[in-house]
């Protein structure tokens, strides 16, 4: 599957995406009045208010907005992790609900299971789809080099550090070969060096294999370096009000994210954007 | 609803002292206390699930619990009598039986006396244990050559049966209830003094720094730091000597002269008064469940915030 | 004109060496064997003295314990007392917490099951089970079933308990990665809540024998004329104290070595539990 990128005429800065694809964006994921309320002892919460939006074959998009205005539920929603109040997503043409097997997550607590070594971790999407054993084996060391964590396989994952153990995450996500891969602000509980380390292997990642990505983040430059198109976020309620293209050519580094005038010019119009969003309400 | 019961938690100061010894061991002592204390508070267990959706679904599944305990019990009463049909009632008697044997025992028998004694001697050896237990458990914290020299002496105690020294007791103290009190008090002392150098310690490691940086005095910061965050701590211990206390009530019952409930289950057991016997059981029972009941209301006054935390836990997300 | 530059070091007089810190008299390696041998010392150092102004039958003293030890091993009761008492205690132990496993892995599983036996299962688990004994020795008669049925018993709640609330307190975490990868409810159910109750089951197994320890040796003392919990309280009725507390050292003795059996188990095949962590 390759990616669908070209590279954008010049324009005096960055274009805003409307639900109707240009030419040349086939829909993988069709996201439509997702809706979402929340209920605890103490207040009823607005997660999500009539959110929509078209995610295109092979493209990196991100979510972006401020903590609590619920990009990280419509993500978990996407993948089946919790029901929509109402709404509908469709996948490749077919309604979606409940759990996907065509789409995984990454999740920003990792969460390997301890009595598993990394391997096994890996390979256990694939013995659920009744993958045999040797398959699963060469399967699961696959997704392992694709994140370069061959050399690892057989220990306990408790014994990696926070960065690789994410990498073993990503690649658990992988060995299933899914359509679409969540990625749930991933390189949140990390350290600022490892954090850029990752996204570069996560940018390289996609462009080897071409997976659409669905990333979730707070972090605008994070979202500046890795996405072809940003939806931001706006909270109480939840609502997408925005879906902005990166016009950056690829590959990126952190200079062009800091620097590049239309890095520049995006970030602005980012953060004007965000800025102007209330404090997330009940 | 089940929740985990506590632990002896003995087990791991073992693990503590073995480790002070240099011998490599497992963390397992502070993994134990975790799961005590995560589970002593009996947030209900319910599922995770049970804590999302609209309040009035979430009510409606708690009365669904409780309406199915209720039948349960009722359940339990009917096919209990039932079994009168095809077993000899000495064995586990019925409702029937033990119903007017209960009356008959609370009225006219020994009972109320019985029931009160005991009470009495598990509330003065519990309370007792808890002076000395908290007070050996926040000195050994605070003072760490006291806690090296005394670690591996409190797991060896802990890990002894206390209950091998009801005779020792005897001989020491009489036949009496000071041999009664002084039984329960050793028996429930080790798990208060664990469990609150536990506390002492981990407030140690989160908090401390806390008073220092305020430029509190010692006293200071027993106060306002050590005590308050051991609290929780302490109330596991005392609900775990609680429970090792009733055992050596009953016991101390029997065994010291036959009083108290002990006693009174040991005569009717040999006379095979199985009613009576039957009614002095749950007796013993309801008593059991208000003491726990007791020290959960104690605690909630105390520090209502624990049982909201892991609440409060629990609806996060 | 010369420029002096202070370093951040140039804060002592030059001349002072720097004396290397030393470190808390707590921590070091020698206050760690030393103190609580000092403190066994102090114990049996007043223990003697007691046996000045308290006559030694009612308390003994340390040389007298270690040579009743030695002596209930050679000619006294020790051997044949133990091979019943820990024969009755691993039977009692093994079907309690294999029974308080299985019923604990069907309570945490269906809530039904939990809402219909909570209340019994509460009510049992307060209840200081030792009175329960006369009743059973209505059961089955005074003998070796009514101790291990009570061993049984005491040692089957806490694992009951701590299973189905292990099952419970799971991890919310592995619990989704589960699902997100496609694991039906059985299936999550056999590789991610079981092996994630490991080790609130090990708890349970921890406090089982603990109490089924405890609960040998009041049976013994109860029910029996056999076995370490009778010699025990026949000595202490004897007043032979020394013998006492030889046996009372030898019960603590099994208690710890259940526990390194249970750790070795722990760290043999489930060593991701303490690690983990």
């Amino acid at each position: 599957m390759s990616s669908d990128m070209t590279v954008t005429a010049t324009g005096s800065g960055p274009r805003s995406s409307t639900a109707a694809t240009p030419t040349g964006h086939e829909t993988i994921l069709n996201i439509e009045n997702v809706c979402k309320t929340f209920f605890t002892t103490r207040r009823t919460v607005h997660a999500l208010d009539r959110v929509s939006l078209d995610v295109r074959r092979g493209e990196f998009i991100s979510l972006v907005g401020v903590s609590g205005c619920g990009k990280t539920t419509l993500l978990r929603i996407l993948d089946g992790l919790d029901d929509c109040d109402s709404g509908t997503i469709t996948l490749d043409g077919v309604k979606l609900d409940g759990v996907s097997h065509d789409m995984s997550y990454v999740f920003q607590d990792i969460n390997l299971l301890p009595w598993r070594n990394v391997l096994d971790n890996v390979a256990l999407g694939l013995e659920v789809r009744g993958v045999p054993k040797a398959e699963r084996r060469a399967r699961a060391m696959e997704a392992l080099e694709l994140v370069d964590l061959a050399s690892v396989a057989k220990v306990p994952p408790y014994t990696l550090s926070g960065g690789m153990q994410q990498r073993v995450g990503v690649a658990r996500a992988l060995a299933i070969r899914p359509k679409v891969l969540l990625m749930d602000e991933p390189f949140g509980q990390l350290d600022n060096f490892t954090r850029e380390a990752l996204q570069v292997e996560v940018a390289n990642l996609w462009e080897k294999l071409g997976t659409t990505i669905v990333f979730v983040t707070h972090d605008v430059d994070e979202a500046i370096f890795l996405s072809d198109r940003i939806g931001l976020f706006q909270p109480g309620p939840g609502r997408l009000t925005e879906v902005l293209d990166v016009d950056l050519p690829r590959p990126r580094t952190s200079y062009d994210v800091r620097a590049h005038h239309r890095a520049i010019g995006l970030r602005a119009l980012i953060t004007e954007h965000l800025r102007g969003a209330k404090a997330p309400t009940g | 609803m089940t929740t985990p019961q506590g632990s002896t938690a003995g087990t791991d100061a073992f693990g503590a002292s073995v480790a002070a010894l240099g011998i490599p061991g497992l963390d397992e002592g502070k993994d134990q206390l975790e799961t005590t204390f995560a589970n002593a508070f009996e947030t209900k267990g319910l599922l995770t699930a049970d804590m999302t959706g609209p309040a009035g679904l979430r009510r409606a599944r708690q009365h669904q619990t409780a309406i199915a305990g209720i039948l349960a019990i009722l359940a339990g009463i009917g096919i209990w009598q039932a079994t009168a049909l095809f077993m000899n009632p000495i064995f586990i008697s019925t409702p029937s039986l033990v119903a007017p044997a209960l009356w008959d025992l609370l009225v006219s028998g020994p009972l109320p006396a019985d029931f009160l004694r005991s009470l009495l001697e598990m509330v003065g050896g519990v309370f007792f244990a808890t002076i000395v237990g908290v007070g050996i458990g926040l000195l050994m914290g605070r003072i760490r050559i006291l806690e090296r020299a005394l670690e591996p002496l409190v797991a060896f105690g802990n890990a002894t049966p206390s209950i091998a020294l009801l005779p020792v007791m005897e001989v020491w103290f009489g036949f009496g209830e000071t041999a009664r009190v002084a039984f329960i008090m050793t028996i429930a002392v080790w798990p208060l003094i664990v469990n609150t150098h536990a506390g002492v310690r981990a407030v140690r490691g989160r908090l401390a720094d806390v008073g220092t940086t305020f430029g509190m005095s010692h006293w200071q910061q027993i106060r306002h730091v050590y005590l308050p965050g051991t609290l929780p701590y302490i109330f596991v211990g005392a609900r775990i000597s609680l429970a090792v206390g009733a055992v050596g009530m009953i016991l101390g019952g029997q065994e010291i002269g036959g009083s108290g409930l002990g006693g009174l289950v040991t005569v009717l057991g040999a006379r095979s008064e199985t009613a009576s016997l039957v009614a002095a059981i749950l007796t013993t029972t309801v008593l059991a469940l208000f003491l726990f009941w007791a020290l959960r209301q104690l605690q909630a006054r105390v520090f209502p915030w624990i049982a909201a935390t892991s609440a409060g836990r629990r609806e996060s997300r | 004109m010369t420029v002096v530059s202070r370093s951040v070091d140039d804060t002592r007089p030059d001349s002072a060496p720097v004396a290397p810190r030393r470190s808390p008299l707590a921590d070091r390696r020698a206050t760690r064997i030393a103190a609580p041998l000092a403190a066994v010392g102090v114990l049996f150092g007043l223990w003697e003295l007691a046996g000045v102004f308290v006559t030694t039958t009612l308390i003994s003293s340390p040389p007298q314990v270690l040579t009743d030890f030695v002596d209930q091993f050679r000619s006294g009761p020790a051997v044949p007392a133990l091979e019943i008492s820990l024969r009755e205690l691993y039977i009692g132990i093994g079907i309690g917490i294999a029974a308080g496993v299985v019923i604990g892995l069907v309570v945490g599983r269906y809530r039904l099951m939990d809402a219909v036996l909570g209340p019994y299962i509460n009510a049992a688990n307060a209840t200081p089970l030792n009175v329960l004994i006369p009743l059973l020795l209505v059961w089955v008669g005074i003998g070796t079933d009514a101790r291990v049925l009570f061993v049984i018993l005491i040692s089957f709640f806490p694992v009951l308990l701590n299973t189905a609330g292990g099952m419970r307190n799971v991890s919310k975490g592995y619990v989704e990665v589960g699902r997100m990868l496609g694991l039906n409810e059985h299936q999550l159910m056999r590789k991610v809540i079981l092996p994630a109750s490991m080790p609130y089951i090990f708890a349970g197994i921890r406090v089982g024998v603990a109490l089924g320890v405890i609960g040998m040796i009041v049976g013994e003392i109860e029910v029996s004329n056999v076995g370490l919990g009778y010699f025990i309280n026949l000595y202490g009725n004897g007043f032979r104290t020394g013998q006492l507390l030889a046996l009372i050292f030898l019960a603590a003795l099994i208690g710890v070595f259940n526990v390194l059996v249970i750790r070795g188990v722990q760290a043999r095949w489930f060593r991701w539990i303490s690690a983990a962590r």
